[in-house]
């Protein structure tokens, strides 16, 4: 990443607090990288409206994180997108999980401008409010937009370990040398994609004629067949592949989904599992639950 | 003619009297109740960088270089406290006195060590740059290298 961020709305108040920012903004030409990684259908513009944080001059050394699947828990946010020449439009230049908040820029303060101090300045005020709050979930799988870049790519990453560690091998004899075809297979079954070990499609699921395996509404309705005899095997296998309880009778299942079910959220980076957000967290402003030890290494 | 003066006067003084209640009950007319939320950001938004913010904080960073001091300084103008300590042997319990920890080693370097944070840390923390990047990939963060 360089030494810009890409214009967005101004409402967070990490724009605001204690300190309003005041980018100035101009237009940089748009890098060969975000057309050649783009996965939608639409055509990204010649140019897009920038703004520096820091003035190094160099196209380098900065850093962001990848966008996809960064906001698929309510712990993390893409608080400015960074412009980089390395991964995709969208990839996270200023970013928190938890309690941490990652600057992605590298320059020291003499290097920043007045918009970017000032940025800087409010991150640190703002993350003071997620003291004692960590992360809900941490990164144990790619998200699934991944299976769809990664398929475009088949024809350029040779190593043979590259397609035997991101797909099944039933599709490498099918797809050899199709990476449109691979792109078409994952893209038409995007909301049953997961991934063990390697990316698949869960036919179980499909088979129940669920629509997705990410929405609260799926876990309900597995919950459901766990007392249809036709369903009930199916529908238990895939309540462990997508939750990290094992309860023993449909009733418990039953009681621990209405009891949480204005908590759950799906996420394919915490591993293609449900999870809970714990009470409170959202309302809570000050420190919650971990309190840090003191022999923590 | 000097009664006529004096009539002009309150005339004025009518008028002026007039205009200006006019103004402020259009001015008042027209503001809305704004959310409490709203009023707090105006009322907590400043637009200078002279007075202090009351955090303390602690900045780990590498000693005696031009980088720890340029952000020392900087930091020491706009919050209330700072201290130092070695990014080499940081840990998170040096943390505890502070509301955040900077967490900074040169911004560029791909192999710098990664101090050894545990994942029960939850102390309000910045990383900055790529080794930043690093740290948060080894505890397994949305924030991290990839």
């Amino acid at each position: 990443m360089a030494d810009a961020a890409h214009a967005g709305s101004l409402e967070h108040e990490i724009f605001t607090k204690p300190f309003k920012v005041e980018p100035k903004f101009t237009y940089f030409e748009t890098p060969y990288n975000y057309h050649d990684r783009h996965l939608g259908d639409d055509k990204l513009p010649d140019s897009m409206k920038v703004w520096l944080i820091q003035n190094t001059g160099k196209r380098y050394g900065s850093v962001v994180a990848r966008s996809y699947g960064f906001t698929d828990s309510p712990d993390a946010e893409a608080l400015v997108l960074g412009f980089n020449t390395g991964k995709e439009y969208g990839a996270v230049g200023i970013g928190r999980h938890g309690n941490f908040l990652q600057w992605g820029y590298w320059a020291p303060p003499s290097q920043m401008t007045e918009a970017g101090k000032k940025l800087f300045l409010n991150c640190i005020q703002y993350i003071h409010k997620f003291e004692g709050k960590p992360p809900l979930i941490r990164r144990a799988s790619s998200h699934r937009w991944n299976a769809i870049r990664l398929a475009a790519l088949i024809n350029r990453i040779k190593d043979e370990r590259f397609f035997s560690s991101t797909f099944p091998p039933e599709l490498k004899k099918q797809y050899e040398g199709d990476p449109n075809g691979l792109v078409k297979y994952y893209r038409d079954d995007f909301e049953f994609i997961y991934r063990d070990k390697v990316f698949l499609i869960d036919n179980e699921l499909k088979s129940l004629g669920i629509n997705s395996n990410r929405q609260t509404e799926t876990l309900e309705r597995l919950i459901s067949l766990l007392e249809d005899e036709k369903h009930t095997d199916t529908a238990r296998l895939l309540l462990a592949r997508y939750t990290n309880e094992s309860f023993e009778s449909a009733e418990k299942w039953q009681s621990w989904f209405e009891e949480n079910k204005d908590r759950f959220f799906f996420s394919d980076v915490g591993g293609f599992k449900f999870f809970m957000i714990p009470k409170g967290y959202k309302e809570n402003k000050k420190p919650t639950a971990v309190i840090e030890k003191k022999d923590d290494g | 003619m000097r009664k006529s003066t004096d009539m002009r006067k309150m005339d004025l003084s009518l008028v002026l009297v007039f205009f200006l209640t006019f103004v402020s009950i259009v001015f008042m007319g027209c503001r809305k109740n704004q959310p409490q939320e709203a009023q707090q950001t105006v009322k907590s938004q400043k637009t200078d960088t002279s007075e202090k913010i009351d955090l303390s904080i602690l900045y780990a960073g590498l000693p005696n270089t031009d980088r720890a001091k340029d952000f020392v300084n900087f930091l020491k103008k706009h919050f209330r406290q700072v201290e130092t300590t070695d990014y080499n042997t940081f840990r998170g319990s040096h943390t505890a006195d502070f509301d955040v920890a900077v967490i900074d080693h040169d911004g560029v370097d791909t192999r710098a060590p990664r101090p050894k944070i545990s994942r029960q840390y939850a102390r309000a923390t910045i990383t900055v740059g790529v080794p930043g990047a690093f740290i948060c990939s080894n505890l397994s963060l949305k924030t991290g290298y990839l």
